[in-house]
């Protein structure tokens, strides 16, 4: 295939994803288990719902900077994730939840979250017919599974690395610092965090990828309360991009008028509930 | 004239204040930009902001303004002085600056927890000095900010430096205790322990980081430690283990051994203290083999939920078993995975049988229809079963009693052992009975405990068994009181699953108690009707 016309189809792709609201993911939980949906009929649609709130919860406290919704937006949502009770063949089937995810009209593959059992076969009680029982029981495997490191990782590198967060950025051309439309305080990000800018740059024709590190809060201005971040490195269709007139090259080309759409992914999230106006040293930055 | 000249002074007055809070304006927009600088560490860049602003500074008068100046200046003065990269002096009359500049701020601000923290900082750099900060970080934790953890933690650290580890791992944990996935933390308190060569607190600390979810975390430090202890390591090898069981950890066992954890324990091998279990850990992944051939493991078995140690037989036993739930977990092609080792779960833990894998390979056995195989495992294991649930009654252990007997009831059911002239105990009625009857006991002994919920699935199993020994007025007792029970919880739909129509066409006027026969009618006529599946 032509290059120029698979960067564009690539672009157009992307933004297929994020003309639906960027940073948000719609959360769906739905009962697939036969025995749930009869025991729990008719109160299947109003279980799912609050199951929905319940995993949409758990999820907003594990990955912060992303707004998990519950309802789809106007736009549709950048992307969605599912969570089914599903039930298998055994005499006393074991019920467990499944993950699925989509961004925009892409299938996502989850490698290594399996189902996550509720009811195993050692656990001879199976609320089919009690919503309240199945919503806590629910609840708390969720917890369980979902605080774990080892979850938030696979979470994170099957899911949370693809959700476009942001369609545009501001540039502070003089401190040579990218501003991301992110609420610092709501994103709780790790010194660690590192953001990841896609878009196609003209002439000549490639497809950037530029890292962002070194994040920060916006103390001042009108981008004040969002999330500063520098450049750490960039590639042009793979190709690193070095020495002093990197940022005129990988980031500059973002401030000019015929600028290219772009989307703003996480390359690698790590949370930390940081304690606002202490830096990493320990020492307070304000009185 | 005279009112002329006080217009004009006042015109003057006027003039003053605007100047002078266009002058404020800069002054606070380089406090501003110094105050962003700062939060990036960047000094220098602070220092600039600061320093031309400084003819403001002299010339505002206010006072509050002024006292943030101050602070900002020693905060410049505090990065100088910790940047290794200034030179020694400098940094020395940085450092005599900061502290000069925190205490002026302290002097018309007493409660600004930032100030007493990073004063205390740099008293802490300082042996002579750090009983000062100690009690300069009491008074900022004393406080309660929002950022109190952050004080806590500078406490710690300086406590560690001063050999105070009791106080240091106290004001740890307290951080901790706020927030569980505080890595800085989590170093301090490993880091603490390790220095007081407190090997069973490592292990202590290391189930602690599993037990709030940091699994990951936990099976790396864990390894770790193993590397760095120079012996002893049982309990670390121990806790490992553990973790490795850990159900959020669903990879296949095939895949552990190109993982980097086997990969480090692979160098182990050979130790005096822990050799023989890395060995026997590895293999069991590898394989389940000769349960008879893991003697590093095969000692030390928790007889009650409540004991604390570090029990091997126990531990290797779970691990074997949560091997084999993952195994089951992916799918039916993965069952003779399983079977292995929940079967090697079984040997291994011998005489003390262990429940779930027991269950776990009856309903394996029963879906893939090998009775054989079923009653193999009824005969190896019942006495077992027996002895088990014998040992939790004399123990007093309702809690465990009342699984002994649901898996026992459970196991006869799928068998068809409805009942047993010769011996009672050996059949599902007579488990499933007693089942019940335990879990009541239980309730009614622990009020504010979690209830023991008597499944309906097992009444209606209880039924069905009461039905095939010709019992059915306790058959229809048992059901009537289960659907009553669901009924009156609000579970009518539960309630008609065990009252259904076909049930109701059987159910015998003869033999059975008026009183339930009216119950059961009752409920039939007030019950909604039993939906069709897809309706």
């Amino acid at each position: 295939m032509n290059s120029r016309i698979f960067l564009g189809l690539l672009l157009l792709l992307g933004c297929a994803a994020v003309n639906a609201a960027p940073g948000q993911v719609l959360v769906v939980f739905k009962i697939d288990s036969v025995k749930f949906k009869d025991g729990l009929d008719p109160k299947v649609a109003t279980t799912e719902a609050a199951l929905t709130q319940k995993a949409a919860a758990q999820l907003q406290a594990m990955f912060p900077p992303i707004d998990w919704v519950t309802t789809a937006p106007a736009d549709g949502a950048a992307a969605s994730i599912t969570v089914t009770l599903t039930q298998n063949t055994l005499p006393m089937p074991v019920i467990s939840l499944r993950w699925t995810g989509k961004v925009g009209n892409r299938d996502l593959t989850f490698h290594d979250i399996h189902d996550w059992p509720v009811y195993d076969i050692t656990n001879p009680i199976r609320p089919y017919r009690d919503a309240n029982k199945l919503i806590a029981d629910v609840d708390a495997k969720l917890l369980e599974f979902m605080r774990s490191d080892k979850t938030e990782r696979n979470l994170h590198d099957d899911f949370v690395m693809q959700v476009p967060l942001a369609t545009r950025v501001d540039l502070d051309m003089q401190k040579q610092a990218v501003v991301i439309p992110l609420s610092w305080a709501r994103a709780k990000l790790a010194d660690s965090c590192k953001f990841r800018l896609e878009f196609t740059r003209a002439e000549p024709l490639t497809q950037m990828t530029v890292l962002l590190g070194q994040v920060a809060e916006v103390l001042e201005g009108d981008d004040r309360g969002n999330t500063q971040s520098r450049l750490a490195s960039c590639a042009a269709s793979g190709d690193p991009i070095d020495g002093a007139d990197r940022w005129q090259k990988c980031v500059a080309v973002l401030a000019t008028p015929a600028a290219p759409p772009l989307l703003v992914k996480f390359e690698d999230y790590k949370f930390f509930d940081r304690v606002s106006g202490v830096a990493a040293s320990g020492t307070a930055v304000t009185p | 004239m005279k009112a002329l000249a006080g217009t004009f002074v006042a015109i003057l007055c006027l003039g003053a204040s605007v100047a002078a809070q266009a002058d404020d304006k800069e002054l606070q927009q380089a406090i501003a930009g110094a105050s962003q600088d700062l939060a990036e560490n960047e000094w220098r860049k602070a220092q600039r902001e600061l320093d031309k602003a400084r003819g403001d500074f002299k010339d505002s008068q206010d006072s509050e303004l002024r006292a943030q100046y101050g602070f900002y200046s020693a905060l410049v003065n505090h990065q100088c002085a910790d940047d290794a990269k200034v030179p020694q002096a400098e940094r020395t009359q940085a450092r005599t600056a900061a502290i000069a500049g925190y205490k002026e701020y302290l002097q018309t601000h007493p409660k600004s927890g930032g100030t007493l923290n990073n004063l205390a900082q740099l008293y802490a750099q300082d042996p002579a000095q750090q009983q000062w900060a100690l009690e300069l970080y009491d008074q900022a934790v004393a406080l309660q900010d929002a950022r109190s953890s952050a004080y806590e933690l500078n406490r710690a650290k300086l406590q560690g430096e001063m050999g105070l580890n009791d106080a240091a791992l106290k004001s740890s944990a307290e951080v901790l205790k706020k927030d569980r996935r505080n890595s800085a933390a989590q170093d301090l308190s490993l880091a603490l322990l390790e220095k007081s060569g407190d090997i069973e607190g490592i292990a202590r600390f290391i189930r602690g980081l599993a037990e709030t979810g940091a699994v990951g975390t936990a099976v790396d430090t864990a390894v770790r430690e193993i590397e760095r202890l120079p012996g002893k390591r049982e309990p670390v090898l121990v806790v490992l283990a553990e973790t490795l069981a850990n159900p959020t950890l669903q990879d296949m066992p095939g895949k552990f051994g190109a993982s980097d954890t086997a990969k480090s324990l692979a160098r182990f091998t050979e130790a005096p203290d822990i050799g023989g279990g890395v060995k026997e850990l590895l293999a069991l992944y590898e394989k389940p083999g000769d349960p008879r051939a893991s003697y590093w493991w095969h000692q030390d078995f928790r007889y009650r939920d409540d004991q604390e140690g570090w029990f091997r037989g126990t531990t290797f036993t779970t691990l074997a078993r949560a091997l084999g739930d993952r195994c089951r977990r992916a799918g039916a092609e993965s069952y003779p995975c399983a079977e292995a080792y929940y079967n090697f779960a079984l040997e291994f833990s011998r005489p003390y049988i262990d429940t779930d894998a027991f269950l776990a390979l009856a309903q394996i056995y029963g879906t893939t229809d090998r009775r054989d195989k079923l009653t193999a495992i009824e005969k190896r294991y019942e006495g077992e079963l027996f002895s088990g649930k014998g040992d939790s009654i004399s123990r007093g252990d309702l809690r465990k009693e009342y699984d002994f007997h649901l898996a026992l009831g459970t196991m006869y059911s799928y068998l068809d052992k409805w009942s047993n002239p010769q011996w009672a105990p050996a059949s599902a009625v007579y488990q499933l009975e007693n089942a019940r009857r335990v879990a009541e006991q239980y309730n009614r002994r622990n009020p504010t405990k979690p209830q023991l919920d008597f499944p309906a699935e097992s009444a209606g199993m209880l039924s069905t068994g009461y039905e095939k020994s010709g019992d059915f007025n306790r058959a229809a007792r048992v059901r009537v009181e289960a659907a009553k029970k669901a009924a009156d919880a609000g579970d009518q739909y539960g309630a008609r699953e065990l009252i259904d129509p076909k049930w109701m066409s059987t159910l015998p006027t003869k033999g059975v108690d008026k009183a339930v026969v009216d119950q059961a009618v009752v409920l039939d006529r007030n019950l909604p009707k039993k939906k069709t599946k897809g309706t």
